[in-house]
């Protein structure tokens, strides 16, 4: 029995050591960011920020980024002539950030995606961003304010996430929704603004798998996300509430925005024909407000709903915005095909979308105005 | 037959886990092929199948007390018939086990072992169903009943995917694709949540009465089709319809996105906890095939076919290689299980009522 147990000690201890499928971080070049554009002749442009760590005395380690970049009719073929380069295994594992150039995302953007939903080893968690011009001159920045592109780029997007400016988006979060045809998505929408700064504006609209051009930005993209019932920890806005004013920053209202209640409801008449309601009740707060004079209730009054009729009107633009392009950002589409199937298979929804009627409301309450009146 | 009693508690976690196993990693997408986003209600259909199923086995094993089915078979048609009957089992519960393996390392080595040869990864599964597979029965269902707190366990990792994208639309409208649909939906879901068969065998050696032991088999279907239902909903509730169409283990899938400050990728944790529950469906047809062969030829000890039967297994996974012939494989062991789970059973019933050799009324002794 003591020799059975000892052989079977052998052998598992000989099978289960995984030499097979060992990846040892020497051997790995960590991407930590990726940027890919087209090139004229259809083929892809693809900028990888690497991360390579060196040994120094002392058991200390320093770390560089490096900057790879080659063309390819795929982006395997790509990542095989890197990696004939590096000597070492392309790890794009630990991806934070993924930037694709206007010019590519205009065209279908799920073949450039395929590789990493395929590959089991990839994490789905990265960051999409829409580059103005081309992805490569964004990742060539290589050190914005002495921080490295790819980690900054990735905070930059969370920061703008918290603040309500873009949808909470990652590799995975827009897969259903490239397949859906019910539902449209839209991803941060990055511009480089000199040699070692950029600036994240607004979001980028899409439709089914190609981005329409069209960027929302600013107060237009938190509107946009607040109709559809999304929200950061906080919204960020500032409104011309006191155009009379003569001093210029008296005209201002900079208020936080919190989400109370988003209501999205489809109406589908015997007709067949579809209007949509979009109440959303706003919570804020007065964060900075030069002409003061917040002292009576009719004056809060006046205040709310001078901003409630700003943003209604905001709205209402975006939605002739959304219409315009063709982006069903709320599962309109999605919507009617779980409770109206019938209408569904009636109408082509690429054309009915920008025909319906979607009418938006937006109320906002003051609820504070910090220490001062 | 010399083998250790269990009690109706453990029958219910030898069940449960029998049942559940590697299919409930890409059932959604398997039952979706038909059953579109309806594949839910698919399960509750072939929840109700396995009941009937498991119902005629209760009553086949209910009418010869304290006889399981090998030695049934040979009471009801005699000797040489019952025996040939009995080999056909074994055979079967051979080819489920050699599928199961193929499944596993096939499995694997999309997921993680990309680089390790097949065959080190079955005969890793093999160690295990030799180690666990030999021992008594009380033994077998200690081990399950100690397996099952990491798998029911597992029930709160979906939620975490449900902050990526969730969408109760992606249900509606209930009933789209039509009974029909449904229906051929729930024979993918059956095959997913074969394993029951295992009371065929145990039955006599559960302590308490038969009704009691049905009432524990009854329950722990039903928990295994709650939890299918439950992961078929959270899969179909992130995915939208038409995303599930390419990708083959939705529930896996759904975790690969979760990411936090101090762990990613919990498809691979999920992974490692459900490797337990496919370790425990095969070890119940080492358990199954080795009692046939037992019963054949060893007078009942299994010691030595556990071995030998390890060894075809083990064989079976050289031959195939390609993912098609595995699921030519599957298509064809998946038919025929309904000739062993339904036909020959009922058939066994039925000449058993015909020659007056059932008998409800009988002992246990």
């Amino acid at each position: 029995m003591k020799i059975i147990i000892a052989v079977y000690i052998v052998i598992s201890s000989c099978l289960l050591t995984g030499c097979w499928d060992t990846h040892l971080l020497k051997d790995n070049n960590l991407v930590l960011g990726v940027g890919l554009d087209a090139t004229d002749e259809g083929k892809i442009l693809n900028t990888s920020v690497i991360r390579l760590l060196s040994l120094e005395g002392g058991g200390k380690s320093a770390s560089t980024n490096v900057i790879y970049n080659a063309t390819g009719n795929t982006l395997r073929e790509i990542r095989v002539d890197i990696e004939k380069q590096l000597g070492g295994e392309y790890a794009a594992n630990k991806m934070q950030v993924l930037a694709i150039g206007e010019e590519l995302a205009k065209e279908d953007i799920y073949p450039i995606l395929d590789i990493l939903y395929r590959d089991p080893r990839n994490s789905l968690g990265a960051k999409i961003v829409i580059t103005k011009g081309t992805a490569k001159e964004l990742l060539q920045i290589k050190k914005s304010k002495e921080v490295f592109i790819s980690e900054k780029l990735t905070k930059a997007v969370k920061g703008a996430e918290e603040n309500t400016l873009v949808p909470i988006e990652t590799l995975q979060s827009i897969c259903p929704n490239l397949f859906d045809p019910g539902k449209d998505f839209a991803l941060p929408y990055v511009i480089r603004k000199d040699s070692d700064s950029f600036d994240i504006v607004g979001i980028a609209l899409f439709h089914g798998e190609k981005y329409t051009g069209k960027v929302l930005e600013g107060q237009n993209a938190t509107v946009l996300l607040y109709l559809n019932g999304e929200k950061g920890d906080v919204g960020r806005l500032v409104l011309k509430v006191n155009p009379e004013e003569e001093q210029h920053q008296d005209q201002y209202i900079s208020v936080n925005t919190f989400l109370k209640s988003q209501s999205l409801k489809v109406n589908v008449d015997n007709d067949h024909k579809i209007t949509v309601d979009i109440n959303v009740k706003l919570n804020i707060t007065v964060i900075e407000y030069p002409k003061d004079g917040m002292f009576s209730d009719g004056e809060i009054k006046k205040l709310n709903k001078i901003i409630s009729d700003q943003l209604t009107e905001n709205a209402s633009m975006v939605i002739k915005e959304l219409q315009l392009v063709n982006c069903d950002y709320f599962g309109i589409g999605r919507k009617i095909m779980a409770y109206h199937p019938k209408t569904w298979s009636l109408m082509d929804w690429e054309e009915t979308f920008p025909t319906i009627a979607i009418n938006a409301k937006i109320e906002a309450k003051i609820t504070g105005n910090g220490i001062l009146k | 037959m010399n083998e250790k009693s269990i009690t109706t508690k453990q029958l219910f976690f030898v069940i449960f886990q029998a049942q559940i196993g590697i299919g409930l990693l890409s059932i959604p997408y398997s039952v979706h092929e038909h059953a579109k986003s309806d594949g839910w209600i698919s399960v509750f259909f072939a929840g109700i199948g396995i009941q009937i199923l498991i119902i005629l086995l209760w009553v086949l094993l209910w009418g010869f007390k304290g006889k399981n089915f090998y030695e049934i078979t040979v009471i009801v048609f005699g000797k040489y018939l019952g025996k040939c009957i009995n080999l056909l089992y074994t055979i079967y519960f051979l080819l489920v086990l050699s599928l199961l393996a193929l499944l596993f390392s096939d499995l694997l080595k999309r997921w993680i072992l990309s680089y390790t040869p097949a065959p080190i990864v079955v005969l890793l599964l093999i160690a295990i169903g030799i180690y666990i597979g030999k021992n008594n029965l009380r033994v077998i269902a200690r081990f399950y009943v100690l397996a099952s707190g990491l798998v029911i366990l597992s029930v709160i990792l979906p939620w975490f995917s449900f902050g990526v994208n969730f969408q109760w639309e992606y249900l509606f409208p209930i009933g789209q694709s039509g009974l029909t649909n449904i229906v051929i939906g729930s024979h993918n879901a059956i095959v997913a949540m074969i394993g029951f068969e295992i009371i065929m065998v145990i039955l006599p050696y559960v302590t308490g009465t038969y009704k009691q032991s049905l009432k524990s088999i009854s329950m722990a279907n039903m928990a295994v089709t709650l939890f299918y239902v439950y992961f078929m909903v959270s899969c179909y509730l992130v995915f939208s319809p038409e995303e599930i169409k390419i990708i083959p283990e939705p529930v896996l899938y759904i975790l690969k996105a979760v990411s936090f400050r101090w762990v990613e990728r919990m498809d691979l944790v999920f992974l490692s906890i459900w490797i337990i529950p496919m370790a425990t469906s095969f070890i119940t047809y080492v358990y199954l095939s080795s009692s046939g062969a037992a019963n054949l030829f060893h007078k009942g000890r299994r010691k030595y076919p556990v071995w030998y039967l390890m060894l075809f297994v083990f064989l079976a996974g050289l031959l195939f290689s390609s993912e098609s012939e595995i699921a030519q494989f599957d298509k064809y062991v998946s038919y025929s299980s309904y000739i062993f789970m339904m036909l020959i059973p009922a058939l066994t019933l039925l000449v058993s009522m015909i020659r007056k050799k059932f008998n409800y009324r009988s002992t246990t002794q």
